[in-house]
Formats: C-alpha cells, structure tokens, sequence
C-alpha cells in the first residue's frame, strides 16, 4: 500500500486529482487510507454516523479502471467524500441523527448520491448531525444519537449543527468534502465553527430527493469543503433539474472561470455587524478580513437589511411544515425518543401552529422577498461575519455565556432572512479568536454562487486561513 | 436468598413508588417544556402580526387548463 503522507488528508479536489492521475496512488489506496481515518478519527469528533468501507473500495475499484483506460468521469473522480445521514444511502441506515430512526433503511440512493457516484466521487461513509437536522430547536449539542458533535480546533467545543459530523470531518481530514444541508444555518456555522469552506446553493439548485424533509419551502442541500474553488467543483455535479422534486429550479451550476472584475462588483456590509454584534476578540480577525476584501478593488456599501421579524417568520413556516411533514411521528408518541427535552417539547408544539400564523407568516415573507430583492438590486453581495461567536462548549446549554447586541440591526438577522428569500451564501474561514475559527460569508443574489465562489477564491488566492489544519495529527 | 411473599410485595411497592416518583418529577419538567415553548411559540406569531400585510401578500391560485 502507498505510504500516504498528512498532506494527502488536507489536499484541494484539484490536487488530490492531479495526484491520481500521476498514479501517486491508486484510488483504493487513497479510499481505503481515507476510510482507516474516518473510522480511527471520526469517534474522536462523533463525526461519524456509519463507514461504508465496503461500498466504498468497490466504487474505488471502478474509479482505478477507468483510470487505467484513460475515462475520468469529472474532476471529483476518486475523491472520498461523505455525506450527512439525512441523505439516503441505498440499503444501509440513513438514521436522520434521531434514536427512533435509528434502523431506518432506503431502497434508492438520493439524487445527489447518484450524480456524486456518476461523476466517480467515492462515498467513505455518512456523517453525524443533530437530529432530525434541529427541528423543534434544542439545548444541548447532545442532541444527536451520536452525541455532541466535537470540534477538531478544540473537543471541549461544539462542532455546529446540524450538518455537525460533515464541517469536523473536513477540518480534521477526515474526507476531502462533504454533503450537508441547510434549512437556516446548518451549513453555514458549522463551516464557521470548524474553519471550513461551505456553500449554501440557491435554493432548488440541487435536488432533495432522497434527503429527510424539514421544510419544504426552505430546505437546501450544498457542499463543505476545503475552498471555494472545491465548493465550485461539487455544485457542479450536485446541481440541476429534478422533476421529481418540486422545489426544484430546473437549473443547472456552471463553474465560470473568467469572473467580474472586483471594481465591477458592489459589495454591502454594515459596520455595526463586525464592531458591535461580533464577540470582541473575534473583530481584528473579521476587520482584517474586510480590509483584504476592500483592498482587492471591491467598491463597499454600507446597507442595513429591512425591519422585518425574521426569526419569528421563519420559526412560524419551519412549524408548520415540520409538524406537518413529523406530525405521524409526534403524534405516535415517538418523538419522546429523541435527546433533547426542548426539541420534543419544540416538536410537539408545531401541532399547536394555527393556521392563521402559518399563513400570516407567509404573506409577510412574500414582503422579506420583495425587500431583499430591492436591497440585492443596489449591491451585488452582501458581507456579514458568518456567526457573531465562536464554537460555544459542547457541555453547555446552547446560546449560554454568549449574547449579541448592537446599536443598529445592520445585517445581523441575515441567516434567517435570506433563508427566507433562498439565496445562496459562501463562508469562508478568515482568522481565529481564542484558538477558535473565525468566518466571513458573502450572499448574492438567486443562481449568482459563481459570483460568491468568485469572491471567495479571490480571498483565498491572498489568504491562508483555509490551509489551516487543526490539532489532529499532532 | 429467598423472599417471602410479604418481602416481595414491600419490595415491588417501593420500586413502584420510586418509579412513580421519577415520573412525577419528569412530567411536569416536560409540561413546563412544553408550556414555555408555546409560549415563546405565540410571542413569535405576535411579532409577525405586527406586519402590514397589502393585498399583494394575499395567497392566490389559478387554474391553467392550457399545458
């Protein structure tokens, strides 16, 4: 077997890639190198929620014959990825994080399994997550049949939620990217937390068929990775038409390499969200991070998001759809299966929604999309820290210890508000408070990822923060 | 070791007991749960209310017999 060194657990898509192709290393070495780590690490992190080592070599096998005949699928061809256990596998467990789910078992792969299979990606195993993706809100990081996800830059931390396990198997090099989803936050801060690239696609970009259904209306499924450059490359597979998924856009995702020149590009940001709701010791990082962008020639804006209730309005439709996609589960009493007494308390609750306020709460995010569409027309992107804090302590009541404020909203509810609205968003890591990453996110307007990916790699052409690797190996 | 029957019995009453007391310590801990989550439930609904809602919010639907 090849002797395969750290570096090989931390390379880009494109250099893990070049490597094969220069026949450094077979595709099964490097799977079943990846497997080993993913099995020997993953329980460090409880990143893990199954291996599927087996499946896995197979798939290698094919990848290192089409190899040898000179086939390459795309550019992810052999690279070991994993998924969030809300994707379905075909005829292995897909437990959605949830005890009572636990034996759950799918006869078809979901949609974004088989395109990831068709572009030769090979699947290492499945990630762990919050349960049930943090319907019904939670507590406690515990909230996972897996229990607390555990942050690579420090375990005494939380790793995020929900796409938990994906973000901490990325950082720690556990797989070169993976899978995760998105109803309001779960991509985004987990990435934020572990240091990680992560792209939240416009919604009905990529299909959900075959991922567990939180909300209809806001679910999004989108890629962790190592860069922007990595992030492009996936959604490139993973984008496109489903006429099976009623959300979707009918769209596909085309990786432009010639991109807007940044004195072409209008960037919004409010001062208020780096100097007043971030934690002190995070602002130098975040302000270093905006004087780069503002040095690379973007023109920046000051803009300040509508007055709306936006975390109200989006608890008020995540309840409605998810009592009513759970409500069997609730109503059967299962739901006192699960880890955390708030989310079945949460979950519970949804069968009290009136309808009144589901439908009150849609009519007024039809007035968030029409302010949001307003404030996108007089800027490009907008920039905001991905989260205000760092990994808060696994062992600690979520939220504990921390709290927000500023002298104005700036852009401070922008995770529920352009859920709300489906855009899609990009985090990039950008430095460290207190040992602890640090994220910027851009978000732009529907269908625009090129133009985030776009800012993205310019970033990370100038900066390092996405080559740094946790205390795994040390 | 054996038990006699009367033994038995005082053993599996105070097992009951505990067991009951357990679960009155946890059903009203789940009904408080519950009671602040609804609470906080009709807070958010509150806020949203707050909102003028204009006749271009209304939900509407149209039957297209033309595919």
């Amino acid at each position: 077997m090849a002797d395969l060194s750290t570096d090989v657990y931390y390379a880009s898509i494109t250099e893990l890639g070049a490597k094969l192709r220069a026949k450094q290393f077979s595709c099964v070495e490097l799977t079943r190198a990846f497997c080993d780590r993913f099995e020997r690490l993953g329980a460090r992190y409880n990143a893990v929620a199954l291996s599927l080592r087996e499946q896995a070599v197979r798939q290698a096998r094919d990848a290192d014959s089409d190899l040898k005949i000179g086939r390459i699928r795309s550019p992810l061809h052999g690279i070991p990825y994993a998924a969030k256990d809300l994707i379905a596998v075909k005829n292995v467990p897909t437990a959605w994080g949830a005890r009572p789910f636990a034996a759950q078992v799918f006869k078809e792969d979901a949609q974004v399994i088989g395109k990831l299979n068709a572009a030769g990606a090979i699947l290492i195993g499945k990630t762990s997550m919050v349960s049930l993706a943090g319907g019904g809100n939670y507590r406690f990081a515990a909230a996972s049949v897996t229990g607390p996800g555990l942050n690579p830059w420090d375990r005494t931390r939380w790793s995020g939620g929900s796409s938990s396990g994906s973000a901490a198997a990325v950082a720690a090099g556990l797989a070169t990217f993976a899978l995760g989803s998105e109803t309001s936050g779960s991509i985004l801060t987990p990435s934020a937390f572990c240091g990680v690239t992560g792209l939240r696609p416009t919604y009905g970009l990529v299909s959900r068929r075959g991922a567990m259904a939180l909300s209809w209306t806001l679910d999004k499924l989108g890629p962790m990775c190592r860069s922007a450059e990595d992030c492009a490359l996936v959604l490139h597979e993973i984008a496109g038409g489903d006429n099976q998924d009623p959300g979707s856009a009918g769209q596909s995702y085309y990786n432009v390499r010639f991109q807007r020149r940044p004195d072409d590009i209008t960037i919004g940001y409010a001062p208020v969200d780096f100097e007043e709701w971030t934690q002190p010791s995070a602002r130098p990082a975040l302000r270093t991070a905006l004087e780069a962008i503002r040095a690379q020639g973007y023109h920046l804006k000051e803009v300040t998001l509508p007055d709306f209730p936006y975390s109200d309005v989006l608890a008020t439709i995540l309840a409605g759809e998810a009592g009513s996609i759970f409500e069997e589960f609730i109503r059967s009493g299962k739901v006192d299966g699960l880890h955390d007494a708030e989310q079945i308390a949460g979950l519970k609750s949804y069968l009290d929604l009136p309808a009144t306020d589901f439908l009150r709460a849609m009519r007024v995010r039809s007035l968030i999309q029409s302010a949001m569409k307003t404030l996108l027309l007089g800027v490009n992107v907008l920039l905001t820290p991905t989260r205000f804090q760092t990994a808060s302590r696994a062992s600690e009541p979520l939220g504990s210890g921390s709290s927000s404020s500023g002298s104005s909203a700036g852009l401070s509810s922008i995770i529920p508000a352009a859920n709300l609205c489906g855009l899609p968003a990009l985090s990039l890591p950008c430095g460290f408070a207190d040992g602890l990453p640090v994220a910027i996110s851009v978000v732009g307007r529907p269908f625009y990822e090129n133009q985030l990916i776009g800012i993205g790699s310019l970033f990370q052409q100038q900066t390092d923060w996405h080559k740094r690797r946790p205390p795994v190996d040390a | 070791m054996q038990l006699s029957r009367r033994q038995l019995a005082q053993s599996l009453t105070a097992i009951s007991i505990a067991g009951t007391a357990g679960l009155s310590a946890q059903v009203p801990a789940a009904t408080q749960e519950l009671d602040r989550v609804r609470a906080s439930a009709r807070a958010a609904a509150q806020r949203v209310a707050r909102v003028n809602l204009p006749m271009s919010t209304e939900p509407a639907t149209q039957f297209k017999a033309k595919i």
